[in-house]
C-alpha cells in the first residue's frame, strides 16, 4: 500500500487504452495506415504459419518441371532446381522478418537508453555521446555490415549483428532531441523537485511521451533494415545458403530472365510489398501524429 | 565575420579526422576478424607450412598487432593498399581503373533522380490535395520501397528482353548507363520528390511568396522562381546525403548489369574471398562517402546563414 491513490490514478492515465497516442490511432481512420496495416499483419501471418500449411518442401527439387510458368498446382511457377517458388517465397519471409525485427529491438533499445542518458544529463556526458554519435552516423552502414559479414561469414546471427552495429546511432540522436525539448516540459520540472530518482523520471515521466515518435522510427526502420538485409543476401551475404531468403532467389533468378521471369518477380514482389507496407504504416502513423502534415495534406 | 564562418568549416574538418581514422581502423580490423587464420582461409587448410609462412609474413600477419597497425596507416594514406591475391596486382591499381564507371554511373543516376523527382515534388505541392498530388504522392512512396536489386531485373525484363529497347552489360555509350543509371535513380528520385513536395508545402506560406502573387506575377514564376528557390536548400542537403548511398547502392547495381566498376570489384572480391581487395574497396568507398558528407555539411553551412552563427 506504498503507492498513494494519487500515483495509482496516474498509472491508469499511462495505461495503453487511455494513452493519448493510442486513442488517437483508434479515433482515426488513415487509408495509407490501414493498407499498410493489412500487409504488414498479412506477411507476419504467412511467416508464422508456413511451417504448419500443407505446402510442397522447398526442398523439393523436380528437375522435369524446371522453369514452369505459374499455374494452379504451382502458383507463382517453379524455379531452376523445379521447387515451387511460392514456398520458398514464403520460408523467405521468416528470415526477413525475423531479422529485421531483431535488428529494429537490438538498435531500438541501445539507441533509447544512449539517447536519454545523452538528452537528460547533458553536459559533458551529452558531448562525448554526440561526438561518438556523430562518428558513426558517418560511415556507410551498408558498406560497413557487408564487410563484416564478409569478414565473418554468412549467418543470420551475424547478419543481425553487422546490422544492428552502426543502426542505432540514428535512433540515439532522435531521442536525445525529444528528451531535450521534454525535459523543459512542467511535468518533468516538478517531478525533479519532488526528488524522484533520474531512472524514474525517465522511464516513467519521458519515455512514455516517446511511444508515438519511436513508432513511426520503428516502422521506417523496419523497411530499411528489410531492403538492406535482402541486399546483402542478394549479394550473397545473408543467412546460409540453405535457407530460401528472398534476396537470394532473386539473385538465382536474375540468370533466367529470359526463360523464367517469374523466378524474380515474385520474390522481388514480396519485398516491395512488405517494405511498402511499413513505408505507408509509417506514413500514416506520422500523418496522424503530426497535426502540421495533416492540414498541409 | 569571417571567423564565424570559418568556426563550423573547422569544427567539420576536426569531425572528419577522426571518422577516417575511424575507417581506417575498422577496415584494418576486417582482416582480422575473419574466425579462425586468414592464411588458411586465403591457402587452404591443407597449403604447405612454408607457404603459409611466406603468406603470413607477406601479409605482415607475423608482426605484433601495433606494428601492423601502423605499417597499415602508413600505407593507406600513401595509397598503399596491398596486392591482390587473384589478379597478383595492386589493390590501388585495380581500384583506380574501376573507380571512373562507378563515378560515371552515381552521377548520372543521381542527375536523373534530380530530373524527375525536383519538379515533380514542385507540382505536387503546387496541385496539393488534388488527385493528381495524391496519385504522385503514392508513386513516390512505392519508388522508395522498390529495392533497388528488383528494380534491376525488371528493368532488364521490360526494356531489353521484351521490348529490346536498351542494351544490357558492357559500358560503353549513353544508351547502356540508361538502365542501370534509371534503376539506381528510382528510389532516390521517389526521396527527391516527398522531399521537395513537403519543402515547398513549407515555403508556400511564406509572405514573399503572397507578396509575389500579390504582384500579379504568373504561377510560374512564383512556383519555380521565388518559393523554389528557396525550398530548394533542404533538398540539396538531401541530395549530397544520399549520394552517398547511391554510392553504396552501386554495389548492387553493377552486379546486375555487370557494369564494370568498383561495386563489381567488390562483389567478385568479395566471391573469391580476395581479403586485401575487399579491404581496399570498403576503405575507398567509405572515405568517397565520408569526403561527400563533409563538404554536403559544408555547402549546407554557407546555405544557412542561421547556421554560421551557431
Amino acid at each position: 500500500m506504498s503507492q498513494s491513490i494519487s500515483e495509482i490514478k496516474l498509472i491508469k492515465q499511462n495505461s495503453v487504452f487511455t494513452n493519448p497516442f493510442i486513442k488517437t490511432l483508434i479515433k482515426k481512420n488513415n487509408f495509407f495506415l490501414s493498407a499498410g496495416a493489412f500487409i504488414i499483419i498479412c506477411n507476419f501471418l504467412i511467416a508464422m504459419l508456413t511451417p504448419v500449411l500443407p505446402l510442397p518442401s522447398f526442398k523439393d527439387y523436380d528437375f522435369e518441371k524446371r522453369y514452369e510458368k505459374p499455374s494452379l498446382s504451382a502458383p507463382f511457377g517453379r524455379d531452376e532446381n523445379g521447387a515451387d517458388v511460392m514456398t520458398l517465397v514464403f520460408w523467405g519471409s521468416r528470415v526477413s522478418l525475423t531479422v529485421a525485427l531483431c535488428v529494429v529491438s537490438i538498435t531500438t533499445i541501445i539507441g533509447l537508453l544512449i539517447g536519454s542518458i545523452a538528452g537528460y544529463f547533458g553536459g559533458r556526458i551529452d558531448f562525448f555521446i554526440m561526438r561518438f554519435l556523430d562518428m558513426i552516423y558517418a560511415f556507410p552502414g551498408f558498406l560497413l555490415a557487408l564487410a563484416m559479414v564478409a569478414a565473418l561469414g554468412p549467418s543470420v546471427r551475424n547478419l543481425i549483428l553487422a546490422m544492428s552495429i552502426t543502426g542505432w546511432a540514428g535512433v540515439a540522436r532522435l531521442v536525445r532531441g525529444e528528451i531535450l525539448h521534454l525535459k523543459e516540459k512542467e511535468y518533468v520540472q516538478s517531478a525533479i523537485s519532488v526528488g524522484n530518482s533520474s531512472a524514474r523520471i525517465i522511464s516513467v515521466h519521458i519515455w512514455p511521451n516517446l511511444i508515438g515518435v519511436m513508432t513511426v522510427q520503428c516502422t521506417f526502420a523496419m523497411a530499411g533494415t528489410l531492403i538492406i538485409e535482402s541486399g546483402l543476401s542478394f549479394l550473397g551475404l545473408g543467412a546460409p545458403p540453405t535457407t530460401p531468403t528472398w534476396g537470394m532467389l532473386l539473385n538465382s533468378g536474375r540468370y533466367y530472365l529470359v526463360e523464367a521471369p517469374h523466378i524474380s518477380i515474385f520474390p522481388g514482389l514480396a519485398i516491395l510489398f512488405l517494405v511498402l507496407g511499413f513505408n505507408l504504416l509509417g506514413d500514416g502513423l506520422r500523418e496522424i501524429l503530426d497535426p502540421k502534415s495533416r492540414t498541409l495534406k | 565575420m569571417l571567423s564565424a564562418f570559418l568556426k563550423p568549416f573547422f569544427k567539420r574538418i576536426l569531425l572528419t579526422i577522426p571518422v577516417a581514422f575511424g575507417v581506417l581502423t575498422l577496415t584494418f580490423f576486417m582482416i582480422h576478424m575473419i574466425p579462425g587464420d586468414p592464411v588458411d582461409l586465403i591457402l587452404g587448410d591443407l597449403a604447405n607450412p612454408l607457404d603459409k609462412i611466406e603468406m603470413r609474413a607477406k601479409l605482415g600477419l607475423d608482426q605484433s598487432m601495433g606494428h601492423q597497425y601502423i605499417t597499415f596507416l602508413f600505407n593507406a594514406v600513401q595509397g598503399e593498399l596491398g596486392e591482390s591475391l587473384f589478379s597478383k596486382k595492386p589493390v590501388s591499381e585495380l581500384i583506380f581503373t574501376r573507380i571512373g564507371a562507378t563515378f560515371e554511373l552515381a552521377l548520372t543516376a543521381m542527375l536523373f533522380a534530380m530530373l524527375f523527382g525536383i519538379p515533380l515534388g514542385v507540382l505536387a505541392a503546387v496541385k496539393r490535395l488534388t488527385f493528381f498530388d495524391r496519385a504522385l504522392v503514392s508513386v513516390g512512396l512505392i519508388g522508395m520501397s522498390f529495392p533497388g536489386f528488383f528494380l534491376g531485373p525488371l528493368l532488364i525484363y521490360l526494356f531489353a528482353i521484351i521490348l529490346g529497347w536498351l542494351p544490357v552489360g558492357e559500358r560503353g555509350g549513353f544508351a547502356n548507363l540508361i538502365l542501370p543509371a534509371m534503376s539506381l535513380a528510382l528510389p532516390l528520385g521517389a526521396i527527391l520528390l516527398r522531399m521537395t513536395r513537403a519543402s515547398m508545402l513549407d515555403v508556400l506560406h511564406e509572405d514573399y511568396v503572397r507578396v509575389a502573387k500579390a504582384k500579379g506575377l504568373g504561377n510560374f514564376k512564383v512556383f519555380y522562381v521565388h518559393a523554389l528557390r528557396n525550398a530548394l536548400i533542404p533538398v540539396i542537403t538531401i541530395v549530397g546525403l544520399q549520394f552517398g548511398s547511391v554510392l553504396t547502392g552501386t554495389v548492387i547495381t553493377e552486379t546486375i548489369f555487370d557494369w564494370p566498376g568498383l561495386g563489381t570489384l567488390l562483389f567478385d572480391a568479395i566471391q573469391r574471398r580476395d581479403y586485401p581487395l575487399v579491404q581496399g574497396c570498403v576503405l575507398i568507398v567509405s572515405l568517397i562517402y565520408v569526403t561527400v558528407n563533409f563538404i554536403t555539411d559544408i555547402a549546407y553551412i554557407m546555405a544557412h546563414p542561421k547556421m554560421r552563427m551557431s
